[in-house]
């Protein structure tokens, strides 16, 4: 995954950072920005299913923190990237009610970016807005379970110190999500769960 | 023999860490082609030029004070009796009895503008974020009591009912932002509100016959009224009475 911190950034990065960030240093929240956006973009992606709206919505998430750095307590890259994507998450919500008011503002027609065939661009549009619908129906556990585990690339442990759960419930989690995505996503397959 | 679990967690750990992924039971391809779709999901960036556009916008963009709680701006400390004082003047130039008579008016009533500058006030001259919550969590709940009691007496004018619940939503979400930046107490008192609200509201539901406008926005306050108890509130909604629209939603934990 491209976006894989760890190694690049020791906790002592993030402990420096995040104290500048909070008096408001521009150029410390850069820093934050730059090694954390593709990870929060990747869940935007997930749960909104347009790389143009997933844009838009990066936007607001960072805006959001900048506004609120202030009085984020965390010291870890994990607790600081927990806090995005619960702003992510909000965001997100906020997303899905306005649609569900105003349905014209879907941007689906907008081109995905970084695809140079048009087909190509279709097809990828496509299977976003399946894979995000599709995860509309899991539980909010598994959604998270598999966003954590697949699209943030986080490994098992790391997922169970995230979400607070034992690693065994994970397991059990992660196996019931992709049975209900593969039934979902894949004609005439059963759910394993 | 080892669970499926186990065996799909193998082969999503070495997904995850990039290695190939080979030689899969075939029960659980299916799985592991999501699986894999998802992983390419989290490879897809945004563009180059709107990442850059955000970092610049990141650089310029004013920011409150550090550590500022509120989404509401709110009036200096020593502004704040001059605020009192001003609104007492507006109500003595309105004169006692309509003053007196504001805080029950209804949306077709000359007299709802003040009631909803009296609450403006009320929540200018709060003290905390959870004393603003409460105030605001209570202006809707009035309102959703006043919507049960018209109903109930069949005795509605033609707009009372969306200015009404557009005013509950509104003041809902003002509530849970002001909760959410004051602390659990505020949020589990304003929910408690909304629970009432709720309550009223699907009465409201059950007694009315409501099509056009009016059913659609009593869905959409209903359903604010409960996402906000489940702690998803959001700022989708109106101007509230202190007249600023809404801001961030929740930032203040740290699960996704």
């Amino acid at each position: 995954m491209p976006n894989a911190l760890p190694d690049e950034n020791p906790a002592s990065w993030y402990v420096e950072w995040l104290d500048r960030a909070r008096q408001q240093d521009r150029h410390a929240f850069a820093q934050l920005y730059d090694a954390t956006y593709r990870r929060v973009f990747g869940y935007l992606l997930a749960r909104v299913g347009e790389q143009a709206a997933a844009e838009d919505l990066l936007q607001d998430v960072y805006l959001a923190a900048l506004q609120a750095i202030g009085r984020f307590r965390g010291r870890t890259e994990g607790e600081f990237i927990g806090w995005l994507l619960k702003i992510a998450h909000a965001k997100v919500m906020d997303r899905f009610r306005t649609q569900y008011r105003h349905p014209e503002l879907k941007t689906s027609d907008v081109a995905t970016t970084g695809v140079a065939d048009p087909l190509d661009a279709i097809d990828q549009r496509m299977r976003l807005d399946e894979i995000s619908d599709a995860l509309s129906q899991l539980t909010e556990d598994q959604r998270n379970v598999v966003l954590n585990r697949l699209v943030l690339g986080l490994d098992l442990e790391e997922t169970s110190k995230v979400m607070g759960k034992n690693v065994g419930s994970i397991k059990a989690l992660q196996h019931r999500a992709l049975a209900h995505l593969a039934k979902i996503l894949t004609p005439g397959v059963d759910d394993h769960a | 023999m080892r669970k499926a679990e186990d065996v799909l967690e193998t082969y999503l750990a070495q997904m995850v860490s990039g290695e190939p992924v080979a030689g899969t039971d075939s029960d659980l391809q299916p799985m592991l082609r999501v699986a894999m779709q998802l992983r390419q999901v989290g490879r897809i960036a945004p563009s180059p030029a709107r990442v850059e556009r955000i970092r610049v916008a990141l650089r310029r963009v004013p920011t409150r004070e550090a550590g500022a709680r509120s989404t509401t701006p709110r009036l200096g400390f020593w502004r704040r009796p001059v605020a009192g004082l001003a609104f007492a003047m507006i109500l003595m130039a309105l004169g006692t009895t309509s003053a007196l008579a504001a805080p029950s008016a209804l949306p077709d009533s000359p007299l709802y503008p003040v009631r909803n500058v009296r609450e403006a006030v009320q929540v200018q001259l709060a003290g905390t974020a959870a004393q603003r919550a409460i105030l605001y969590a209570n202006f809707a709940a009035e309102r959703a009591t006043q919507l049960r009691r018209l109903i109930g007496r069949k005795d509605v004018t033609p707009g009372v009912v969306v200015t009404l619940l557009r005013d509950i939503t509104s003041r809902v979400h003002q509530a849970n932002q002001e909760a959410t930046a004051d602390g659990p107490a505020a949020r589990s008192a304003v929910s408690q509100v909304e629970g009432q609200i709720g309550d009223q509201l699907t009465q409201v539901q059950q007694e009315g016959e409501f099509s056009g406008n009016d059913g659609a926005q009593l869905s959409n306050t209903l359903r604010d009224v409960q996402s906000g108890q489940s702690g998803q509130s959001g700022p989708s909604g109106p101007s509230g009475p202190s007249g600023q629209s809404g801001g961030s939603s929740n930032t203040d934990t740290n699960q996704p």
